[in-house]
């Protein structure tokens, strides 16, 4: 496969849904007729997720990611696996990419295979010792990872009720304040909808996090007068957050309410 | 067999024989076909993409035994035809929603880790530290590690990412699985 970087770049704005319409049936012909062209969309899917998490995308395109490329399910899925793949290289120590890749026999575990990193020629007793390094490490680095709650719904909520703030920055005490630790399962955020909002509207809720990051947040109920959303206690961490509304049309348009609701937690 | 399944019996032999002579081949190129008619209609931000895929082969399906005699060019070109109108049907029914993802619960993401583990031991030999290595988070040396594992195997560079992307493929249907299996 030996694609042209224009090629490249007409997949990513393909997948971000900004080519025009003519642009779009010549990528779509072309992903029905070669097989290699098609073989790098799925592959440009994966970066393009990896890119997202790891912060690679501009402001634009990551709000087209959001809006256009995790629109299905399937990419929905794509976004929870690229996590679950990130915390789990970021998980693993130095140490075990040092030595690089080694074969091992057939059969072996992945303790196994780990171990293959770091036992060529060493003294034993040397041996020995780093393998119970490592073993400490990765214990360590998994148990001070793990979420702290336990493996059930929450079932306690520290419960905050926000307004919208016409302002673009939360500025003295507009930001309601959350103290950790919470003394709860999880912070059940109360949304008041504007005034005039149609009972029946749909919304979607997105956070922003004050380094910029932003995260889709689901909706756990709603009544004429406001929203909520829940987070987990495991999840939250102490900073500055905007949290954007949008109006979900019938049409599948959205339109952005102005304003943010904000909170920090401390 | 009714008059009905009889009569799309035949219109999928028709179907088949446009596609390739060879019936075997004709068969892998309708599954060619199809798999990329479902990436289309989710690239289209459809979640029901596999039921349109599927709505659009039935319809060239029946027109197969006209369209055989008139059409010229890649059979693939006639489905994006049909698959455009399709699309276009759909979206005057059902316009698409978009549902953000949910947060994922504590217990989802201990389940996930469990199952990436379960299926990285799975993996042939060497495709694991391969897979892992490939994708460590480290941004600021992400080109130059990358560079310097396709050395060590011996490869090219573009040869180690589509080994690593076919690798992460097969990993995340693995895990797939384990979850829809063991749900948290």
């Amino acid at each position: 496969m030996n694609l042209s970087s224009e090629d490249q770049s007409n997949i990513k704005q393909y997948l971000l849904g900004t080519l025009t319409e003519d642009a779009r049936q010549r990528v779509e012909e072309r992903l029905l007729t070669e097989a290699d062209f098609f073989e790098e969309l799925l592959f440009s899917e994966d970066e393009l997720v990896d890119q997202y998490l790891n912060e690679e995308l501009s402001g634009e395109e990551r709000g087209k990611f959001e809006q256009h490329f995790l629109a299905t399910p399937e990419r929905q899925q794509k976004l929870r696996f690229g996590k679950a793949l990130n915390r789990y290289t970021s998980d693993l120590p130095e140490d075990a990419f040092k030595r690089g890749v080694e074969t091992p026999p057939a059969g072996a575990n992945w303790s196994d295979r780990l171990g293959a990193f770091s036992r060529r020629s060493q003294p034993w007793a040397w041996r020995a010792g780093v393998a119970l390094a490592l073993v400490v490490v990765i214990v360590g680095a998994w148990w001070l990872s793990r979420p702290r709650t336990g493996g059930t719904s929450p079932r306690t909520f520290a419960t905050i009720t926000l307004q919208l703030s016409s302002s673009n920055r939360a500025e003295g005490g507009q930001a309601t304040k959350v103290t950790l630790p919470l003394n709860a399962d999880a912070l059940r955020i109360s949304l008041t909808l504007p005034a005039h909002s149609t009972p029946a509207a749909r919304y979607r809720v997105k956070m922003m996090k004050s380094d910029g990051e932003t995260e889709p947040l689901a909706i756990a109920g709603q009544d004429a007068q406001s929203i909520s959303i829940i987070i987990p206690a495991a999840q939250l961490a102490r900073g500055r957050f905007a949290l954007q509304l949008f109006l979900l049309g019938d049409d599948g348009a959205e339109q952005r309410i102005n304003g943010n609701y904000f909170f920090t937690v401390e | 067999m009714n008059k009905q399944s009889a009569l799309t019996q035949a219109a999928f032999d028709s179907l088949l024989a446009w596609l390739d002579p060879d019936r075997e081949e004709a068969g892998r190129k309708y599954e060619f076909i199809r798999r990329r008619l479902i990436k289309i209609f989710t690239c289209r931000g459809r979640p029901d993409a596999e039921e349109l895929a599927d709505e659009t082969i039935n319809r060239v399906i029946l027109k197969a035994p006209d369209v055989v005699k008139e059409y010229a060019g890649d059979p693939a070109l006639y489905f994006y035809g049909v698959a455009q109108k399709i699309l276009l049907e759909s979206l005057r029914k059902r316009p698409p929603l978009f549902v953000p993802p949910p947060t994922a619960r504590t217990e989802e993401i201990e389940q996930e880790h469990e199952c990436l583990e379960r299926c990285l031991e799975r993996l042939p030999p060497g495709n694991c530290e391969l897979v892992l290595e490939y994708y460590r988070n480290d941004k600021r040396a992400k080109i130059n590690h990358r560079k310097e594992l396709a050395e060590r195997l011996g490869i090219a560079p573009n040869a180690l990412r589509i080994r690593a992307h076919r690798i992460r493929a097969l990993l995340q249907q693995c895990v797939q699985t384990c979850l829809e299996r063991e749900p948290a």
